[in-house]
């Protein structure tokens, strides 16, 4: 696999895929067509119109006010809905993982229990004292110290990016770290 | 796993730690340590200790000063001891020890 497909399978994974909105705005765009189109035929062969001729309509929905403010509020929810789904990014809360032979995606979750891991590791308390929130590009680590036992913060900040470091993690990520001011009596 | 520290983790239990500051109480006030009791709490990530044990009768000082003397006993060596900070150390006399054998009647 070389570079370029790496990067493009990589991407595919970390974001969601628009092809549910594509179509869903195919249809929204595709069913007006299709009802013009039958109505036009039917005016031509001079047959009866199967629900309203489509002038008709357009007269119906402007001549009423509620009904006119109605659709127009639909036709701009539906846009902005359509707009922000083209132009947002659609990230999926993963980051991949440097491997020389293969592609490797993570869910954040298991990136920030790896996180907490080795700061609870390098604190010497219980893996549950330290928490992890990941974002895109950094992650906030949060360690509640053995009550008589201080923690010191820059180890736990070493220990979390030698981890990062070790997993090469891309989008890369930076790790800050805090430790709590209140502790817990260790059993 | 990351080379610099042996794999394993090493923690001291709340309970070594009751009992180790639990004795140096009792050592203080004249009386066994098995009649002190302990317990932990958090302050502010430091260790606060309340030590709840009674007094040897009849050592030439007065209960309070056994008290205090114990009180600053826990604070002194207690870190050394178990390399935990200890903030405040609270000590409640709770009863004498009389530490001469009964006769038996």
């Amino acid at each position: 696999m070389n570079e370029r497909m790496r990067s493009r399978y990589g991407r595919r994974m970390r974001h969601r895929s628009r092809s549910v909105a594509v179509s869903i705005a195919l249809w929204i765009a595709a069913l007006p067509l299709v009802y013009l189109a039958v109505e036009a035929v039917l005016e031509l062969v001079g047959a009866p119109a199967l629900w309203q001729a489509p002038l008709q309509v357009v007269e119906t929905v402007t001549g009423t006010e509620a009904l006119r403010f109605g659709v127009a509020a639909a036709a701009v929810v539906i846009g902005l809905v359509l707009l922000v789904l083209a132009f947002a990014p659609g990230r999926l809360g993963r980051h991949e993982l440097a491997d020389e032979r293969m592609l490797v995606v993570v869910d954040d979750d298991v990136l920030a229990g790896a996180l907490s891991r080795a700061a609870a590791s390098t604190a010497g308390v219980e893996r549950d004292r330290a928490s992890t929130s990941l974002g895109r590009r950094k992650a906030d680590v949060s360690l509640r110290p053995t009550s008589g036992f201080a923690v010191s913060r820059e180890d736990v900040d070493r220990a979390t990016e030698r981890e990062l470091e070790r997993l090469a993690v891309r989008p890369s990520v930076r790790a800050r770290s805090r430790i709590e001011q209140a502790g817990v009596v260790g059993r | 796993m990351d080379g610099t520290s042996p794999a394993g983790r090493v923690s001291l239990s709340s309970r070594a730690i009751e009992r180790t500051l639990g004795a140096l109480a009792a050592e203080e006030l004249g009386v066994p340590a098995d009649t002190s009791g302990v317990r932990l709490h958090d302050a502010g990530g430091r260790l606060g200790v309340a030590v709840t044990a009674p007094v040897a009768l009849g050592r030439g000082r007065t209960v309070l000063a056994a008290a205090e003397a114990a009180q600053r006993r826990v604070l002194a060596d207690g870190p050394t001891l178990t390399g935990a900070q200890i903030s405040t150390a609270r000590i409640r006399v709770t009863g004498l020890h009389d530490a001469e054998p009964r006769r038996v009647r």
